[in-house]
């Protein structure tokens, strides 16, 4: 290891020391009782307990890319599990963002774990994105864009070629789908109607 | 709420703690290691008492507010995402499915996956038009 890679790791460790102190009132609970109080005021209060979540997210975020330059996957993983718990107002449309991107990134996570369990994992995690998702964007698209790199995992992994052939086709249906999504945000962007479904069914 | 501006501290000094400090120097670790670790702490720890000043709008608020461009986390770098963004953002990733789609229906070899090929195929080349007639 080169001196400055001990330095940069030193640092980390440091910066760790600092984000511990920093993240423990939220660990403990006290303070997120005290931001799910916001969540029932008036407007003001409203936008501030958004902004709160919002900076707790970017936190969380932020601690697993920490992590991450580590080498700590699970604890990255635990830093993103974190995210979900994030009490956000009922009312904030910043919500779904935030906890699909959550989803996506958890997915991607669990998948660099490798081997069966980390693909089963990733997968759990995108069907349950698909469920918290109410409206499309790109962050319901790029789920079907981690459901097909987890097939593509798959398929790499298995040697069986009836299993490498059907992981090969659930990649493509998920393309399909990614695409699918992408074509209507697309409308909804240029303000089209909708298209019909005759001839677009894959 | 007793701990609310506790909380509001934590976060923005988490924000400014980690945003353009050691992560990005462990990151760049190629980088020659000049500061001593203890001049790097007490950045941070100035850092963290500006930013706690600025929040309990205190005696410091005019130093405080001289620090913040460097350090607001949220004001880094982002441009406004605009509609053409969005439709070439699409198009973008309607093409890149496309490339993986028609790979796989090499290796499937069959009818349903060559269908599936050119409709992206088509799909990739319309998404194309709108975001180049979007400015792209």
């Amino acid at each position: 290891m080169t001196s400055a890679a001990r330095h940069g790791s030193g640092c980390l460790r440091r910066a760790w020391l600092f984000c511990g102190l920093l993240l423990l009132p939220m660990a403990n609970g006290g303070c997120q009782r005290a931001a799910s109080g916001l969540l029932g005021g008036s407007t003001a209060e409203n936008t501030e307990a958004v902004l709160v979540a919002l900076s707790e997210a970017r936190a969380w975020q932020r601690r697993a890319d920490l992590l991450l330059l580590d080498g700590d996957l699970p604890g990255a993983i635990h830093s993103v599990e974190e995210v979900l718990l994030i009490p956000f107002p009922a009312s904030a449309p910043e919500a779904e963002d935030v906890r699909l991107d959550a989803h996506l990134r958890l997915a991607r996570l669990y998948l660099r774990l490798g081997g069966e369990e980390g693909e089963k994992k990733a997968l759990a995690v995108v069907e349950k994105g698909r469920k918290v998702a109410t409206r499309e964007s790109f962050f319901s698209a790029h789920l079907e864009s981690v459901a097909a790199d987890v097939y593509r995992a798959r398929g790499e992994r298995v040697t069986d070629p009836k299993e490498k052939e059907d992981a090969k086709r659930r990649e493509l249906e998920a393309h399909e789908r990614h695409i699918d999504i992408d074509k209507r945000l697309l409308r909804t962007l240029l303000n089209l109607p909708p298209a019909s479904n005759k001839g677009e069914s894959r | 709420m007793m701990c609310t501006p506790a909380l509001r501290s934590a976060f923005v000094v988490l924000g400014l703690l980690v945003s353009p400090g050691c992560a990005h120097q462990a990151a760049t670790a190629d980088a020659p290691a000049s500061s001593s670790s203890g001049g790097e702490i007490a950045t941070l720890e100035r850092r963290i008492a500006s930013a706690k000043a600025n929040l309990s709008g205190g005696v410091s608020r005019g130093a405080a507010s001289a620090s913040a461009p460097a350090a607001a986390p949220s004001a880094a770098g982002a441009a406004p995402f605009t509609r053409c963004d969005g439709v070439c953002q699409a198009a973008s990733e309607i093409c890149t499915c496309h490339r993986r789609i028609c790979t796989l229906a090499d290796e499937l070899k069959d009818g349903r996956s060559a269908d599936s090929c050119r409709r992206s195929q088509r799909d990739c080349e319309d998404a194309g038009k709108s975001c180049a007639a979007c400015g792209g």
